[in-house]
């Protein structure tokens, strides 16, 4: 006589093997500090982790599954979209197993699957909202809204975000108000290949600190960059900036998303009110001057 | 030592600004009424004229004939932005006393014009600008503070901040956790964004 499986045990089981299968992929990296973070061995030779979280740019260790370690150079930080790109030198290290986090629906079961010193650090939860794209406080652009239904321990920022088929969906990192949520995989890849290019993603950059105002509907600025690209176009402060190639703009934050990577080199015709009468002014758009 | 006139209808109030005058300069006569101004600024080289109670079309009279005379108004603060715009340096409250008078006269000869704050209210709404809400105020950083957060802003990590304005690591850090805090911020993303929001960072 066969017994019946005991349905509990085998999702337990099958959740452990899931994790287990994942986490070949998953190393941990210490990048100074006091903590280690986790990060995906995203291609051969390559990790992404979370910027944030990382603190050193040099002397960087990753670990991994077996407890070996190799040194990893930093190829370039984002930190509009959160993600850090590490570069060894390739060996057998096994890849993680990528798929599309744009088949997500909110309510999803998922694993985050970080690395601690002492092995694989799992947790479980479900998608809590699943929506499109957005842009992050820091103006990156995310293709997706994932934020998770599960608490990330710090050790595990960086690592991956796993679906119910045992594919790496995108990276787990601690979001604004430390809510955990996911860096979907395509925003990575992009952001990985003009990484591993440039060493950096470009800023548009107007020199401008700008201020909201209710009445007109509007941001005023109130410092100008003399080398800046608003003040050699002949912006000045106390000018309210009402407009954006035709469009209202009434936030900072509405600016700060209309400087993308390929705003660099573009002319915007900006709509202003200077001393009570609309004006307008047009300006290219730099990149924001290095570090 | 500059000259004065003084322009003044009640002849009290006249003497009263005339004393002022030959505290501040030298007093080179009273007016009592338009036409007697207007005939001692032909007739004398004035620097500054001590004027209550003028409006605004004789002063913009005045002020395109003497470019070179500079104007003290005891006005209304209703009067005040119309008497600015006419060409005057310095709009003082009608009941205005010695010391008030004496500082505009200081803040005159740096090149400076004088409006009170009421004018200024309305000079705002003339442009068609509503102050925000100041809900959110304004954090006080430190100049340290300021350079470190447009270092942040530029995207640079706590080494390359350290290496920029040639402090150590931990010195880095002790400024940007200060940020945070005074932006009541929990990650450096969440500090920029609000620092971003007050223009306390160049786009």
């Amino acid at each position: 006589m066969t017994e019946t499986p005991d349905p509990l045990t085998l999702l337990s089981d099958r959740l452990a093997a899931l994790t287990e299968r994942a986490s070949a992929g998953i190393v941990g990296v210490r990048g100074g500090g006091r903590r280690p973070i986790s990060g995906i061995h995203w291609r051969p030779g390559i990790v992404v982790t979370a910027e944030e979280a990382l603190e050193r740019d040099e002397g960087i260790e990753i670990v991994a599954a077996d407890g070996t370690r190799r040194a990893a150079t930093l190829a370039g930080r984002d930190p509009s979209t959160d993600i850090a790109v590490l570069r060894f030198q390739p060996d057998d290290l096994p890849v993680a197993a990528l798929g599309d986090a744009a088949s997500l629906r909110t309510g999803h079961f998922v694993l985050t699957v970080g690395r601690h010193e002492r092995g694989a650090l799992a947790a479980s939860g479900i998608v809590a909202l699943a929506g499109g794209a957005w842009h992050s406080a820091r103006g990156g652009a995310i293709d997706h809204l994932v934020r998770l239904d599960l608490r990330l321990a710090p050790a595990a920022e960086g690592g991956a975000l796993v679906d119910t088929k045992g594919q790496v969906l995108g990276m787990a990192v601690t979001g604004p108000r430390r809510r955990a949520l996911a860096i979907p995989r395509s925003t990575i890849d992009r952001v990985v290949d003009q990484l591993l290019a440039k060493g950096h993603i470009a800023r548009g950059y107007l020199g401008a600190g700008l201020r909201p105002v209710a009445q007109p509907a509007g941001v005023l600025a109130i410092s100008l960059d003399s080398d800046g690209p608003a003040a050699k176009a002949g912006l000045l402060v106390g000018d309210i900036i009402t407009a954006w190639n035709g469009k209202p703009v009434g936030r900072v934050r509405e600016v700060m998303h209309l400087l993308p990577p390929d705003s660099v080199g573009s002319t915007v015709e900006l709509g202003l009110i200077r001393g009570g009468a609309p004006a307008k002014l047009s300006l290219t758009i730099r990149e924001r001057p290095g570090k | 030592m500059p000259s004065f006139a003084v322009f003044a209808v009640e002849s009290a109030r006249r003497g009263a600004l005339e004393a002022v005058a030959r505290r501040e300069g030298t007093l080179i006569d009273g007016a009592g009424d338009r036409d007697a101004l207007r005939r001692l600024l032909e007739r004398r080289l004035i620097d500054i004229v001590l004027a209550a109670g003028i409006d605004a079309e004789t002063l913009a009279s005045l002020t395109v004939r003497h470019p070179a005379t500079r104007f003290i108004l005891l006005a209304e603060d209703s009067e005040a932005l119309d008497l600015v715009l006419a060409g005057g340096a310095a709009v003082l409250p009608r009941e205005a006393g010695a010391a008030a008078i004496a500082s505009a006269v200081v803040a005159m000869g740096s090149g400076l014009r004088l409006i009170p704050d009421l004018a200024l209210d309305r000079l705002r709404a003339l442009a068609g600008v509503q102050p925000v809400a100041t809900e959110d105020e304004m954090p006080v950083l430190t100049p340290r503070e300021h350079e470190v957060l447009a270092a942040m802003a530029d995207g640079a990590s706590n080494k390359v901040i350290a290496r920029r304005l040639g402090i150590s690591f931990h010195t880095a850090k002790f400024h940007i956790a200060s940020i945070l805090a005074k932006l009541d911020a929990d990650t450096r993303t969440e500090a920029l964004a609000r620092a971003a929001r007050m223009g306390l960072v160049m786009l």
